[in-house]
């Protein structure tokens, strides 16, 4: 019960504090005034990957097969799928946390958990987290953040993500022994994903000008993307034909 | 940081003209559609010709003239800089960005061997219309590729790319932004390291 209270006032203070968050100001993607700090944060994070991440994924890609590979992605889809139920409950996409709770079962029935026998029987696969949650309950993104460990992200989906790790784990909280292997297999699974976008990702953190910036740009746009889908709006259109009313570039 | 997203009154003011005067549109929705349709089919028999290098980079340079507005993507690529540029500058920076963009996203380009696109819909816009698609990899994953289509430089032209939401002429502004940064805002010296 005590637990309980001190949660709640948990979740109360993140929310109130990310109440305050300021609005990007005009003409900026997003708003960033702890740039300076995000952008040390951002130099480690760049040197804990080309010094471990990018190296071991690169090794897993050689010597891990993709039978096994996809068995380790599936392994913790299923381990994040209570989870995605709880999230999903509580942003009232009912339908959705049903088909989850399928998934779940069939996975873990037929396909011991490590195969996806959901996914042959047409049940639905979205993915979701807190951070999607505050945003349906209305919250903004707040400031842009950067991570350490985790990378880019928002003051909003920064809060989502201590409490999808913290308070909304169901394993953790029924079988606190099965943590080293849920850890395990989730820390496999983002050494795969790096492996999996190994082009993708060096395009950004090593051939791009300024990896900083780009890094942000693509997060923030395809946060906004996903969510925005979810809701089904459309997309939110960057025109460059504006100013050729008043400009004309064909008259050239 | 730079602002490269610079939104002045006149850009808002212009919008807002824009979005008031809803313009009749020559483009029609299935030729929006049947213009990506056929670029994707060039992309693809440029994939499977299995060319490379410079070869591959001509051949994606020739299908970004045919089917993309350069002009309008350079110009917005280069943000508020492309008002100070002089005549020459605006000339040498469009062609310098046409070969920027057939050498970087060539390289990409080629991650989408195998692949395939299915178009899944198509919906007006105040510009034209954006074509949205999946892009089913070999490796099983899907990708949503939106292509804004306009015809407003006379004829029917690409001068947007959304992949997974991110759209291409916002990355390249941040992207050019920076390489203008890191070049102290010598435009000349952009456009000598971009040719």
């Amino acid at each position: 019960m005590n637990i309980l209270r001190l949660r709640a006032t948990l979740v109360a203070s993140l929310l109130v504090l990310l109440g305050a968050c300021a609005e990007a100001p005009p003409g900026q993607l997003i708003a960033d005034p702890y740039e300076k700090t995000n952008r040390s944060i951002h130099e480690f994070n760049k040197g804990f990957d080309r010094g471990l991440v990018r190296p071991v994924a690169d090794v897993y890609g050689k010597v891990i097969g993709p039978d096994v590979d996809d068995s380790i992605q599936v392994a913790a889809e299923t381990i994040s799928l209570p989870n995605r139920i709880l999230n999903k409950i509580l942003q009232l996409r009912l339908i959705s946390a049903f088909q989850d709770t399928m998934r779940l079962g069939v996975n873990l029935g037929l396909g011991l958990g490590i195969k996806d026998p959901a996914t042959e029987f047409g049940i639905p696969n979205e993915d979701t987290d807190f951070g999607q949650t505050l945003d349906i309950w209305g919250f903004k993104e707040g400031n842009y953040v950067e991570l350490p460990f985790f990378g880019a992200s928002t003051e909003r989906d920064a809060i989502g993500l201590v409490v999808d790790l913290i308070l909304l784990d169901p394993i953790a909280e029924k079988r606190p022994e099965a943590r080293p292997v849920t850890v395990t297999v989730t820390l496999t699974s983002f050494v795969s994903n790096r492996n999996e976008f190994a082009d993708l990702v060096d395009s950004i953190l090593y051939e791009s000008e300024d990896s900083y910036s780009a890094q942000q740009l693509a997060y923030v746009q395809n946060r906004r993307f996903n969510l925005r889908r979810d809701r089904s709006n459309g997309a939110v259109l960057d025109d460059p034909y504006a100013d050729i009313l008043l400009e004309d570039p064909y008259a050239e | 940081m730079p602002s490269n997203f610079n939104v002045t009154r006149r850009t808002l003011l212009a919008a807002g003209v824009a979005f008031a005067a809803t313009p009749s549109f020559a483009l029609s929705e299935s030729e929006a559609i049947s213009l990506v349709t056929s670029l994707v089919e060039d992309v693809q028999s440029v994939i499977d010709s299995g060319q490379s290098g410079n070869a591959l980079y001509r051949s994606f340079e020739g299908i970004f003239d045919r089917y993309a507005d350069v002009p309008i993507i350079a110009r917005s690529s280069l943000g508020v800089t492309w008002r100070s540029a002089s005549d020459s500058q605006k000339r040498r920076y469009t062609d310098a960005f046409g070969t920027y963009v057939a050498r970087k996203y060539g390289q990409r380009f080629g991650e989408f061997a195998g692949a395939e696109m299915t178009v899944t819909g198509a919906s007006q816009t105040q510009r034209g219309y954006v074509v949205t698609s999946d892009v089913k990899l070999p490796s099983g994953s899907t990708v949503a590729v939106e292509w804004q289509v306009s015809d407003a430089s006379g004829s029917n032209r690409v001068f947007d790319i959304y992949i997974e939401g991110i759209s291409m002429l916002i990355t390249e502004r941040g992207e050019i932004g920076a390489m203008l940064d890191a070049r102290g805002g010598n435009l000349d010296q952009l456009i000598a390291d971009m040719g």
